[in-house]
């Protein structure tokens, strides 16, 4: 015992209560960065189709769906939510597993999910004729392909239909492409078009200009869009009347049939059909839909292209802005000011500017940058669009500016503590050979501390990616209409609301009415978030250590 | 139904067949007399104006045996002749009152509080209306009709209203409340940042109850006594932790962990006992093997040992979830506290929100008080080690006591941090703003108060103004904090330069 109560004298207990902390702390990143790889990777696998009879309250019914989650469940914790224990439950049991599956088709049975207890189940199979469908509308359908339909006759049934299938899914995608790059870059540019003129013809207006010359070449440009409009118009009827002639017969499996035409389809696979190698290349598949498209259905299903792409650039239009004033500030204020009080109290001041809460430079920037700049701005630029605000209403560009604003410490801090470190010496040797101390500061200092900068800048950016909250005042939306950059003149659009990655997060997993069909997509999401920052952070980081690196050998 | 007198009689009319008489009852005191009476816009409060200058509102309250009876709720005395006219406001919750001097006063009952009061004219006025967007009024005395208009743009906010206990329509005491809209236009608007703010400083101080032993504890190791080349790890990792999005962070609160919490509940509380005293039984075996093995382990290493420990402690308290739930709590333990102790459980509570809020703030913290320790001059710890104290003794009497300053800042940033931490709270709460400080529950902080109303807020709108003065009150909370932290940084600085 005496060796017990040595052992707790020595402090040691304490030691090793201390090393358990880092190992907690360490675990929960390691843990959370792999729980979310884990799910969200597995978004994208196509998983084995279950088909089986369940047994509920005296009732059989058929089920065709993917398991999505399984839980172990207490039977008093089943009673409490309302669950009537039947026959096909053993009464002497404590725990039971309760499973979450997937079956699809809400337009026939209006929802998706269902939850079935393991013990109702019985005769489970994993058929291989089992279809997915992922469609534009309604989520996944679950059951049998039966036919394929031509202008309402039959072109092919069973075994030859799904042989047949995938040419004619092929060739109804084609046909979707074509009228969605007219729906949206064609048909876009004109509204664009006839918006401008709108525009000019409201503000020949306001000028009281009555010049009938400039009011003939508007109603002449108008003509000419009219025109075109009308011709797409006639293009797109067409190609539409093209795609809705085909269409899927499939029955679920309930025995109902119904038609799905083939312009509403994404996708459709035999899972239990497919060996790994086909797995994976639809897995490959998936993945790149998910970074490139569109969403659809309120954002819970297909891609985050939009979302990656106004992440990335308001982002990059933040560092634009960050930058300069970041570097300045910093060599300023470690460089030329004259270390005192006032120094002093701006430090403090950078440093509880790294500590306002994110939400605080929202509001600001709502009420600073959006009300009373953008509304200055609407008011003596453009007084045409009135009473529709053009830079008086959140926009990419008060996003970047507020996330300008807080991520200016990050830089500020860096980038002078990279100017610290530049060892005495080589400031001498400049200022002996006779360079003044702007030419020092240009040709010496500035390069050499390059990297830090860059390390400042990389770590704003990482913090910039990751923040939301800002955003939800001053610019993000769930669904924006358009990208900020597109082929209109000026293609650049600083007045647009765009889409973010952290906002979709937000939204898909909070505020869409399927949380349950949206979870999986927001796992890769995040996935997709945290990748970016980690890497970013990653890169930072080993500019940082080689950059010291660097000095020390310098100093020596 | 009232006369001169002040004597009022209060009459159910809700059966109309059947009207009953629910309450017989003076309005005044004294020698007084009954001026005027009107309603209050809504509907449910009486506004009295007597011959001494006062103006007093009642509305029916609940009493002990469930009727609902009227009671004197505020008063307005500011006038001392009697009161000959009073005018409600027609969508909030101001009225005009005049009396026999010739004076006129806006008040506002909510906010309790005198808006104006002038005198207009010499002679008693008679009559007073208001116009219904309450940006003009008319006045009529003997001879006169007098037209003014009114600038009363927010009389919702006093003090009191923000800070203090009011006594809102319908509500049976006063109280602090935050209801900021509702679908009805003669609505009260509720507007006490109260809850808002205790929602914050509760949800705070959950995340730091977690962070702080895990974060100072951590870094402490890590700056004295773990070896060089796994700081190199721990480091940047723990800087990747801070990178984290908080939207993450939130989303995985409100989606996983949460659930996740319910259904193991009693593990999550085992694990805060038994992960310790494991870690101090595994250290204790560790020390009583042989040397050949406790060698193989270098010094400084301890924390990459103990990983597959605490991985191996976690699974375990897990494993033991179900089995503890079934034997002490009935198999259902959130139901267990709700059916044995009375404690309501909330699936997004503040034990969600304190881990979630608290991995977030850790990072912070850690590598702030990381730095301050390992910054103590290296002599000052030879010194001490070499003349006989264990690295313990020497950690705790020389090395925490020069450092203490440098983690106290460390905990007042983590603790702004914590204060202004928006989308974790947003997700992992179910934002109900109420005062209640059980752990089980949630909450609505300052943050993501703004960050729910803020975008339906109409522009320029009190509720709009009131969200940039919690914006303000948000503000105040952290740069208290990090002031004090950055100046005891500084001051720490010069006196390790010192050294």
């Amino acid at each position: 015992m005496s060796s017990v109560s040595k052992w707790l004298k020595s402090g040691q207990p304490w030691i090793w209560l201390n090393a358990g902390a880092v190992s907690i702390s360490l675990l929960m990143v390691i843990g959370l960065v792999l729980l979310i790889a884990v799910r969200g990777l597995a978004y994208f696998w196509p998983a084995d189709v279950m088909q089986a009879d369940y047994m509920h309250a005296g009732n059989i019914g058929k089920v065709l769906g993917e398991i999505t989650a399984s839980e172990d469940l207490s039977m008093e914790r089943l009673q409490d939510s309302g669950y009537q224990i039947g026959p096909e439950i053993a009464q002497d049991k404590k725990h039971v597993v309760r499973y979450l599956v997937k079956m699809g088709n809400r337009d026939v049975t209006g929802t998706d999910f269902k939850v079935l207890l393991k013990p109702m189940l019985k005769k489970v199979t994993y058929p291989n004729k089992a279809m997915v469908v992922e469609r534009r509308e309604w989520g996944n359908f679950y059951g049998f392909l039966k036919a394929l339909k031509k202008d309402g006759k039959i072109l092919a049934e069973g075994e030859q239909a799904q042989a047949m299938l995938d040419q004619r899914l092929k060739q109804a995608l084609g046909i979707f492409d074509e009228i969605s790059y007219i729906r949206k870059h064609d048909i876009g540019k004109v509204n664009y078009s006839m918006e401008r003129l709108r525009l000019r013809e409201r503000r020949l207006e306001l000028d009281g200009d009555t010049d009938p010359a400039k009011k003939a070449a508007i109603v002449a440009d108008r003509k000419v869009l009219d025109k075109q409009y009308k011709q797409l118009q006639a293009k797109l009827s067409q190609l539409t009347d093209k795609i809705r002639r085909d269409s899927l017969v499939v029955e679920t499996v309930d025995g109902k049939r119904i038609e799905i035409n083939m312009g509403k389809v994404v996708r459709a696979y035999f899972p239990n059909a497919m060996s790994t190698v086909e797995k994976v290349g639809l897995y490959f598949a998936k993945l790149w839909e998910f970074v490139s498209d569109d969403p659809r259905e309120a954002n819970t299903e297909g891609g985050i292209f939009p979302a990656i792409f106004g992440t990335v650039l308001m982002v990059m239009l933040m560092a634009l802005l960050v930058t300069p004033f970041g570097v300045v500030a910093a060599v300023y204020l470690r460089e030329y000011a004259r270390q005192g009080l006032v120094i002093r109290l701006i430090r403090i001041a950078v440093n509880n500017l790294a500590g306002v809460p994110s939400i605080v430079y929202g509001i600001f920037g709502l009420g600073f940058f959006v009300y009373f700049l953008g509304g200055n701005i609407d008011a003596l630029f453009f007084p045409e669009a009135s009473p529709a605000p053009v830079f008086g209403t959140p926009g990419i560009l008060w996003s970047s500016l507020t996330l300008a604003l807080l991520t200016l410490p990050v830089v500020i801090v860096a980038t002078e503590e990279g100017l610290s470190r530049i060892p005495r010496s080589i400031r001498e040797g400049s200022l002996a050979l006779g360079a003044t101390k702007a030419e020092t500061l240009w040709r010496t200092v500035l390069p050499m501390a390059s990297p830090a900068m860059m390390t400042g800048l990389i770590l704003a950016v990482a913090r910039a990616a990751g923040e939301v909250a800002p955003l939800m005042l001053v610019g993000v939306v769930k669904m924006a209409p358009s990208l900020p950059l597109d082929g209109n003149f000026p293609f650049l659009h600083m007045e647009r609301k765009f889409m973010h990655l952290g906002f979709h997060i937000y939204d898909v997993g909070f505020q869409s009415p399927n949380v349950e069909a949206a979870r999986p997509l927001v796992y890769a999401t995040s996935l997709l978030l945290i990748i970016v920052i980690v890497l970013l952070n990653l890169t930072a980081i080993r500019i940082r250590n080689r950059l010291r690196e660097n000095y020390r050998m310098l100093e020596n | 139904m009232a006369n001169a007198n002040g004597e009022l009689s209060f009459y159910d009319i809700s059966d109309k067949a059947d009207p009953t008489l629910v309450q017989h009852l003076f309005l005044l005191t004294g020698h007084n007399t009954l001026e005027s009476l009107k309603l209050l816009a809504g509907d449910i409060s009486l506004l009295a104006g007597d011959a001494q200058g006062n103006v007093t509102q009642w509305f029916p309250v609940k009493d002990a045996e469930g009727r609902r009876v009227l009671r004197r709720i505020r008063g307005f005395s500011d006038f001392s002749q009697p009161v000959t006219a009073i005018a409600p406001e027609h969508t909030r919750k101001g009225f005009l009152a005049v009396d026999k001097s010739g004076r006129i006063g806006l008040f506002h009952t909510t906010a309790e509080s005198t808006l104006l009061v002038e005198r207009v004219s010499d002679s008693a006025i008679l009559k007073a209306a208001i116009a219904p967007r309450a940006n003009a009024m008319l006045l009529q005395d003997a001879q006169h009709l007098y037209f003014y208009t009114i600038n009363n743009e927010h009389p919702e906010v006093s003090m009191k209203a923000l800070w203090g206990k009011v006594w809102y329509e319908s509500y049976p005491k006063p109280d602090y409340i935050w209801q900021s809209s509702s679908a009805s236009n003669d609505f009260e608007p509720k507007l006490s940042l109260i809850p808002l703010s205790f929602g914050t400083v509760k949800a705070a101080f959950y995340a730091m109850l977690f962070a702080i032993p895990l974060a100072v504890m951590g870094a402490i190791f890590t700056a004295q006594f773990m070896s060089p080349s796994m700081r190199k790890v721990v480091k940047p990792s723990i800087e990747i932790m801070e990178a984290l999005p908080t939207v993450i962070l939130g989303f995985l609160a409100g989606l996983w962990l949460a659930p996740f919490m319910e259904a193991n509940l009693p593990g999550i509380f085992s694990i805060m006992i038994i992960m310790p005293l494991g870690l101090l039984l595994f250290a204790y075996l560790w020390q009583e093997l042989p040397d050949r093995v406790r060698h193989s382990v270098p010094d400084g290493w301890e924390a990459a040992l103990l990983i597959p420990v605490v991985i191996g402690l976690g699974y375990f308290c897990f494993v033991l979830s179900p089995v503890l739930e079934d034997s002490f709590f009935a198999g259902d333990m959130p139901g267990w506290l709700r059916n044995e102790l009375g404690v309501n459980y909330d699936q997004r509570n503040s034990l969600v929100v304190g881990l979630a809020m608290g991995f977030a703030v850790i990072p912070t913290i850690f590598s702030i008080a990381e730095d301050a320790i390992f910054a103590v001059p290296k002599h000052l710890v030879q010194g001490s080690l070499a003349l006989g104290a264990t690295p313990w003794q020497t950690l705790v009497r020389v090395v925490l006591l020069t450092a203490s300053p440098g983690i106290f800042s460390a905990i007042m940033i983590g603790m702004g941090r914590a204060v202004g931490e928006t989308m974790i709270v947003l997700m992992a709460t179910g934002n109900t703003p109420i005062m209640d400080f059980s752990v089980f529950e949630g909450m609505r902080t300052l943050s993501a108060n703004i960050a729910v109303e803020m975008p339906e807020s109409e522009v320029d709108s009190t509720h709009y103004r009131v969200l940039f003065l919690a914006a303000v009150v948000l503000f105040t909370f952290t740069f208290i904090f990090n002031t004090v932290a950055e100046v005891v940084r500084q001051r720490l600085r010069q006196r390790y330069s010192n050294l």
